[in-house]
């Protein structure tokens, strides 16, 4: 066997047996070993004829075993030696309990995964409807939907007719501080709230919508408001974090100022 | 489940009979459990419908007996804590082929490792892997990312460990009410502490 397997040079993965315990459990029902009284000197043995098959067969053998093997090695030598009550004592429980008990659990958790197996599956057994709706709270949670936001960028700009400029003036367009200070006043004269859409669309050019949105989101960031959005496609509140006074508005970074606006 | 039906009160047959629930709220829940596809609970039912939650009750299990005769596709479950319509197990297959969709697999160390956190849970991965005696953290992540598992918090001790608790789909995954509905352990000894010390002693 060994010939051939060495002849054929293959590396088989397998996953036969979910780790030692697995492989022990298997061996006790085949040898029908009783696993609350384990005979470590038979199941070692048999452990250890397994994994040199697996080794036969040029299978890779996971640290896991070797670790096994190493403690049921140690059990049997304890067992084949003369017991030496003091020394049990000392170790405070019997080396071959704690395996017993190791097994016995895990044979308990094993019945349970088949007991688990059993039940009707979703997607095997059983289907169901997915649900109409988008689950409450799902997306909107105590924040605001981005999409909700992107709305009413695209309706402010598509809204409002605007009139064609006449003339237009160069350098005399929003700028962007400005715009976060008419936003805190807005918020400030509407008693620390205000509506996003409301607020937008009562601005008359398109450019100072566009550069009052960026101010909101700006002044979202600075920690200076919160942007809230209770329901799906709902209103988006603006909401007062810090008292007017102590907003600094040199802390606004988030805006470099084309050339075109600084020469104003 | 069964014994709803078995023990159906008679004045259920018979709605108009005082104490009876009308058709039409038999109605309205069959409509309110069908649109929401996930398991309903009672009282989100009575909240909407603006009844009390044992009329709910009853329309349910006058429901419950009707989706049972030998002729229904749909059963009305309790599961995960609500209701749910769901599919006749017996036609799986079928609906398989139906839908073109591979059955739902899970692995067996993957279901180990679910029985685990579900009978232990909060339970840490040093935990399952202690007692599956081999790593358990890729399957772990897997069941993470199948969102069975979710993390529940951190274990106060040295390291501060993730805990893992068994998610609300991993009820409505095995058709299970609640945790209490889980299978027995076979001859459950409470796990003492100082085994578990000992073992790790060892490995």
């Amino acid at each position: 066997m060994r010939e051939v397997a060495a002849a054929s040079r293959w590396t088989v993965h397998t996953e036969v047996f979910d780790g030692p315990l697995d492989l022990l459990l298997y061996l006790a029902k085949r040898d029908g070993i009783d696993l609350k009284r384990l005979v470590v000197s038979v199941i070692a043995d048999s452990y250890m004829a397994y994994l040199d098959r697996m080794r036969d067969l040029n299978l890779s053998v996971a640290g896991d075993y070797l670790v096994m093997a190493a403690t049921l090695v140690h059990l049997k030598s304890l067992e084949l030696l003369p017991r030496m009550p003091t020394l049990v004592e000392e170790d405070g429980e019997d080396p071959r309990a704690v395996l017993e008990r190791q097994l016995a659990e895990y044979a308990r958790y094993r019945e349970a995964s088949e007991s688990l197996e059993t039940r009707p599956w979703i997607g095997r057994d059983v289907f169901v409807r997915e649900p109409v709706a988008r689950k409450k709270g799902e997306e909107i949670v105590a924040g605001v939907d981005p999409f909700g936001l992107l709305d009413i960028y695209y309706d402010l700009l598509n809204v409002a007719e605007e009139p064609e400029p006449v003339i237009e003036l160069v350098g005399t367009g929003p700028d962007f501080r400005g715009c976060c200070e008419m936003v805190l006043d807005a918020l400030v004269s509407g008693g620390g709230k205000a509506e996003l859409g409301r607020l937008l669309r009562s601005l008359g050019l398109r450019s100072t919508r566009v550069i009052t949105f960026l101010a909101v989101l700006e002044s979202a960031r600075l920690g200076w408001i919160d942007i809230e959005q209770a329901e799906h496609l709902g209103p988006v509140e603006l909401r007062l974090r810090a008292p007017r006074s102590e907003i600094d508005l040199d802390a606004i970074t988030g805006w470099v100022e084309s050339p075109g606006e600084v020469d104003e | 489940m069964k014994s709803m039906s078995e023990h159906l009160p008679e004045v259920l047959q018979f709605p108009d009979r005082p104490g009876g629930v009308g058709a039409e709220v038999i109605a309205a829940v069959e409509a309110l459990i069908f649109a929401a596809g996930e398991p309903v609970s009672t009282r989100r039912l009575a909240d909407v419908l603006e009844l009390n939650p044992d009329e709910i009750r009853l329309a349910i299990q006058v429901l419950q007996s009707r989706f049972r005769g030998p002729e229904r596709g749909i059963h009305l479950e309790r599961v995960a804590a609500g209701w749910q319509l769901r599919t006749a197990p017996p036609f799986g297959a079928q609906v398989l082929q139906m839908l073109g969709h591979r059955p739902t697999r899970l692995s067996r160390a993957a279901l180990e490792i679910l029985s685990v956190v579900a009978y232990r849970q909060p339970v840490t991965r040093h935990e399952i892997d202690k007692l599956r005696g081999v790593d358990s953290g890729g399957v772990l992540r897997k069941l993470l990312d199948k969102k069975l598992v979710r993390v529940s918090g951190r274990r106060d001790e040295p390291g501060r460990p993730l805990e893992y608790r068994t998610s609300k789909a991993f009820l409505e995954m095995f058709a299970l009410p609640d945790l209490g509905a889980l299978p027995q352990l076979r001859d459950r000894v409470p796990p003492e502490a100082d085994d578990a010390e000992e073992f790790a002693g060892e490995e």
